[in-house]
């Protein structure tokens, strides 16, 4: 009853909160000098221009007029509005960057694992050995090299020198899967180290807490292999805390994920968000900002349920 | 020095050997991390004595001429030596990041543990709003404060440190919070408080000490991650302003040059990465020293 | 090291292409780069073009009345001839017979009237600013086939400027909102359903176009890849069969890759730092001069541009063309530039504010050159760079020292579009009844040669007294790869030609 209790405070507490992310982005892209009709128009910005292309795209209306609209739409007709620029409807936009970003993401995603769960099981079995040591300093190294330089060392490797991949990752529409995985290895790949080394990491000090404990020793005397004790027994216990670190990840791929589609010319969410924020295409900039902040918040929503729901103090209360 | 004569002017013989006893007993973490840290502080602060060229001297060498004893990280476009270039840009990343990080603290601090104290309404809504903050990607959040600055500020180094600021401020403050949320229950600041002193006296003499273990941890955490922010906003165009040799900004500008000079790029990357290396490695040793764990900055 | 290596993997690259091409290759869809295409905010109606991948769309689409080639000079494209009362104050055009619109239809005159009464409509965008010298009751169609345009003031060169790169000819009737959708020209190629957010446009070829035999390409894909290492390395792989304004720092490369040609433009983007000539200190025309002199033109073709362009004499007439009034390059001359500073009241030099974007390939290394060189005269100059999205909105035309750009035109338009007094583009401020009086007399000046030397003084007059530094034209250079014929850079970056293209 209390974790119940507890739950839906959380879920309203963050349906309160992006209320607020709108709010403020809203406020934001309004005291932000400039607006979208002068930065679509540029160079050949008149005023007689510059009025109509604003009265189109009802930027004439009072800012707090707009925002209620705007939010009533979301509210009661599930409606995101239609962006200024090209005046289509947000979802039709949104959806394909998103679904192109959830491609590379579940690639990512695939290369993250081994690249996470490997080395700490290693460093686990290897504790304070040359192997440990050697992989400590690896991953510290890569923890320390930006995304985007590793992305670039990434590049001058494996696209100028030895043209093993294509410099651009997001050009055919209608590639084969095949096509598609060669074509998005590289920013696939930057992703999958950069979120994989902090997740080493954790999970390297929690195997080691957790095969330190009681109950594996008993298991280790059992005669089970130290292999076997590790698959068995440590890994999964371990793997709760490492859930929080991933899910921090999911946050970061999508917040942070601009800076790889720029390096490898890939049309995903984080361009969009970052191109329509220096458009100041507000409906567009509304709905992409909302969309991660709300991976942000589930994320932190789903790690904070967990330990509700798996803190045994609260389940008896219940 | 450590065999002067005068006994008066050297530092008493017990805090040398505390000192000696302390770092014989340090992590290796610390010692490697405080060595790569000196080594950078030492060239930034001196590099600009010694480099062999101008930051933004022109006519060094060849345009995109390669590595070469004389240009050990090659020459860029315009001509100028960038390994020069880099070392000038030392001090400029260091203090960016230290600054940008201690103002993200000092704000992040004060309110963090305000709201802690207070509790009540007050706290809840802070939390909300932090909340918020934290959850709108940190460069959309770095974006529009720069374009808010507008041309004139945006670039400057006062902009950039700002950035760093607002972008780690709402992060350092939930961080603080749960920290004063642990401190207010105990008995000391009960009595400061029947003592009717007043929550900014209560945050300065009782909170802030005690929190200052979880803060100075939090705060090198941070600052190893400063000059990776400094040089994504450098990549995307939101940071420093060209001609200044800031690391991310040099990789950044030349990326274009990778096919003919790679080196122009490698060289200042190298000197970012070793320059992380140590911050992380100082701070998990740090954080060893103050028995904390490290986890990785959630970004 | 590098150079060797990559030469043996090219060399299997071509290899691997063999076997992928068949033997006997009909002519296929080709794939095609530009760097910006403008996201959400890119376009199809020519009214509205704005940027390099709108430009692209508006050329392949759509035809103008008079085309103006790679040397800048008016040629027939949708008008067959045309011709002026002794007094150049009435142009008739004679329409091409048979041309048909994407939709079947035939263009005729009433479409070219409809089309200048369209974009002269100061709402629909801002060819009207460009057209000023025409009033939308201007234009009439005497019969199916021929327009006329009255104009108030004498224009020896009305049809260079009336061929305006927004004066694109779409069919009567179609507003705003259904050129956004689809394309209603006679070019070479047509658009079905355009939509803005979708990775990469397609375009099919036009089968009823007037001029037999063309497009030569089945289809093209037209992609927008910003970033020049991206674009590079997608050219030299075969990605792409053709990519537009390549940096020079990715020539040696490109060069050394037997598949890619790099193709330049005849003429160049000038490359220019403007100070408001009414406001201090630049108001002083010693410090004008000064700021010229510090300029070391040959080190800036060298590092900026690494040799790719030409040297330029503060104005934006190449030295190789009849119309510049020197062919030479202004020497470098720190003294003097000294020397003019003291008598202008600087004797210790001074300090100002430059602003730069990275809204044209060279710009941003021009102004950090600058800063070095007009160091060396006490100038100290502290280079601003500005947002590129927000440049050409908060910048240029706003502070009183900004790097701009402008594509090359035909001198009449290129001499009047930003310095004449009365110019909406003045980015200079600069105000010389004597300029504008050449200007008045070279347009009423039927005979090419005396009107020549009137340009030439023109030019000179820029030169000499304006606020433009102008150090550089940098030429366009467009990667092909070579199993691909047909194409060439325009030398205006604004117009793109693709009827010829094709690729085996």
């Amino acid at each position: 009853m209390i974790a119940m209790r507890l739950i839906t405070g959380r879920l309203f507490f963050s349906l309160f909160t992006l209320v607020l992310v709108s709010a403020l982005i809203f406020i934001a892209i309004e005291i932000v000098p400039g607006d979208v009709a002068s930065r679509i128009l540029g160079r050949d910005a008149t005023p007689a221009l510059l009025a109509s292309v604003r009265e189109r795209m009802h930027l004439d209306v009072p800012p707090v007029e707009r925002y209620f609209n705007w939010l009533g739409n979301i509210a009661f007709h599930a409606d995101f509005g239609r962006a200024l620029t090209s005046d289509q409807p947000v979802g039709q936009i949104i959806a394909p960057k998103v679904l192109n970003t959830l491609k590379l993401a579940a690639v990512a995603f695939l290369l993250y694992l081994p690249l996470a769960l490997i080395p700490a099981a290693l460093q686990a079995l290897h504790r304070e050995r040359p192997l440990d040591h050697g992989l400590s300093v690896i991953n510290l190294v890569l923890l320390s090299i930006p995304d985007f330089l590793l992305g670039t060392i990434l590049m001058i490797l494996f696209v100028v020198n030895w043209q093993w991949f294509p410099a651009i990752a997001g050009l055919r529409d209608t590639a084969s899967l095949g096509q598609f995985l060669w074509a998005v290895t590289l920013p696939a790949l930057t992703l999958a180290i950069t979120m994989a080394v902090y997740a080493s990491r954790m999970l390297r000090d929690n195997l080691i807490e957790v095969l330190d404990a009681e109950y594996i020793r008993m298991a280790e005397l059992k005669g089970l292999s130290r292999l076997a004790v590790l698959l068995r027994h440590a890994l999964p216990n371990s793997l709760i805390p490492t859930l929080n670190v991933t899910a921090l990840n999911l946050a970061y791929i999508i917040g942070g994920v601009v800076i790889v589609e720029r390096l490898f010319t890939y049309p995903g969410f984080g361009s969009l968000m970052i191109d329509s924020l220096q458009l100041q295409d507000a409906p567009l900039v509304e709905a992409t900002v909302l969309i991660s902040a709300a991976i942000y918040i589930g994320a932190n929503l789903l790690a904070d349920i967990g330990a509700i729901l798996l803190n045994p103090r609260l389940r008896r209360a219940s | 020095m450590s065999d002067s004569p005068q006994p008066d002017l050297v530092a008493p013989p017990s805090r040398r050997r505390a000192f000696g006893q302390f770092w014989r007993s340090a992590p290796t973490s610390f010692k490697a991390g405080t060595i790569v840290l000196l080594i950078h502080v030492l060239v930034a602060a001196t590099g600009p004595f010694w480099a062999p060229f101008g930051a933004g001297e022109m006519r060094t060498g060849v345009p995109l001429s390669g590595v070469s004893w004389l240009h050990p990280f090659g020459v860029d476009q315009l001509g100028r030596d960038v390994f020069s270039r880099v070392v000038h840009g030392g001090h400029i990343v260091i203090l960016l990041s230290l600054s940008g990080t201690l103002l993200g603290l000092v704000i992040g601090a004060v309110v963090g543990l305000l709201s802690g104290y207070w509790g009540g309404w007050v706290d809840e809504l802070l939390q909300r709003l932090l909340e918020a903050m934290i959850s709108i990607p940190f460069l959309v959040l770095a974006l529009l404060a720069v374009i808010t600055a507008g041309p004139q500020l945006s670039g400057s180094p006062v902009m950039v440190a700002l950035v760093v600021a607002f972008v780690y401020a709402p992060r350092i403050a939930r961080m603080a919070r749960a920290a004063a949320l642990d401190i207010v229950t105990r008995d000391y600041v009960l009595v400061a408080r029947l003592r009717g002193e007043s929550a900014w006296s209560i945050m300065r003499r009782e909170l802030l000490p005690n929190a200052s273990g979880v803060l100075l941890v939090e705060f090198a955490l941070r600052a190893g991650y400063a000059p990776v922010l400094i040089g994504s906003l450098g990549f995307l165009g939101f940071g420093m302003k060209p001609p200044t040799p800031e690391w991310g900004l040099m990789i950044a500008d030349n990326r274009q040059l990778i096919f003919a000079s790679p080196i122009t790029v490698l060289g200042p990357g190298l000197m970012l990465a070793t320059l992380v290396v140590g911050l992380n490695l100082f701070t998990e040793g740090l954080a060893r020293i103050l028995g904390r764990s490290t986890r990785p900055v959630a970004r | 090291m590098f150079a060797s290596r990559s030469r043996t993997l090219l060399a299997a690259g071509t290899l691997l292409a063999l076997f992928a091409t068949p033997a006997l290759a009909a002519d296929r869809c080709v794939k095609f780069a530009v760097p910006e295409r403008g996201g959400e905010s890119s376009s199809i109606d020519p009214a509205v073009a704005f940027n390099q991948g709108d430009f692209f769309n508006v050329g392949a689409l759509y035809e103008p009345i008079v085309w103006i080639d790679n040397n800048l000079e008016a040629k027939p494209l949708l008008a067959e001839s045309w011709e002026s009362n002794p007094e150049a104050t009435v142009w008739t055009f004679h329409l091409k017979h048979g041309v048909k619109f994407h939709d079947g239809t035939e263009m005729t005159s009433k479409d070219v009237v409809w089309t200048y009464q369209r974009i002269l409509d100061p709402t629909t965008g801002v060819a009207a600013k460009e057209l000023a010298f025409v009033k939308p009751g201007d234009v009439s169609a005497l019969d199916d086939y021929t327009v006329q345009f009255h104009i108030g003031a004498p224009l020896a060169e009305f049809p260079l400027l009336i061929g305006n790169k927004f004066a694109y000819i779409s069919k009567a009737g179609v507003g705003a909102d259904e050129l956004a959708k689809k394309s209603y020209g006679t070019g070479a190629f047509k658009v079905e359903n355009f939509n803005p957010s979708e990775p990469v446009v397609h375009f099919a070829a036009f089968k009823d176009y007037w001029e037999a035999g063309y497009p030569k390409a089945p289809c093209i894909d037209l992609v927008s890849i910003s970033e020049i290492v991206a674009r590079a390395a997608a050219i030299a792989t075969g990605e792409v069969d053709v990519a537009t304004n390549m940096d020079p720092s990715v020539f040696a490369m490109l060069k050394s890759n037997p598949d890619v040609k790099l193709i330049p433009a005849a003429r160049g983007t000038v490359l220019m730092l403007a100070m408001f000539t009414d406001t201090a200190p630049f108001n002083d025309v010693r410090v004008r001069q000064a700021m010229k002199l510090v300029v070391d033109r040959q080190a800036i073709l060298d590092t900026v541009l690494l040799g790719y362009g030409f040297i330029a004499n503060d104005n934006p007439i190449a030295l190789s063309s009849a119309d510049a009034f020197r062919s030479d390059p202004i020497p470098r001359d720190v003294a003097k530039a000294k020397q003019l500073l003291a008598e202008a009241g600087y004797p210790n030099g001074l300090t100002i504010d430059l602003y730069a974007g990275d809204v044209a390939t060279g710009l941003i290394s021009l102004a950090q050159a600058y800063q070095q060189m007009a160091a060396e005269a006490g100038i100290t100059v502290n280079v601003n760079i500005a947002p590129t999205e927000t440049y050409w909105d908060d910048v240029w035309l706003k502070r009183s020292f900004a790097a701009t750009a402008w594509g090359a035109r035909p001198t009449a338009s290129a001499l009047s579009i930003a310095y004449r007094s009365d110019a909406k583009y003045n980015e200079t401020h600069w105000k010389n009844p004597e300029f504008d009086a050449l200007l008045d007399k070279a347009n009423s000046t039927l005979d090419p040669e005396e009107r020549r030397k009137l340009y030439q003084e023109a030019n000179k007059l820029i030169a000499e007294d304006g606020g433009a530094i102008g150090p550089v034209f940098a030429t366009l250079i467009a990667a092909v790869r070579t199993n691909c014929d047909g194409f060439a850079p325009h030398s205006d970056w604004n117009r793109v030609d693709v009827k010829s293209l094709h690729c085996q």
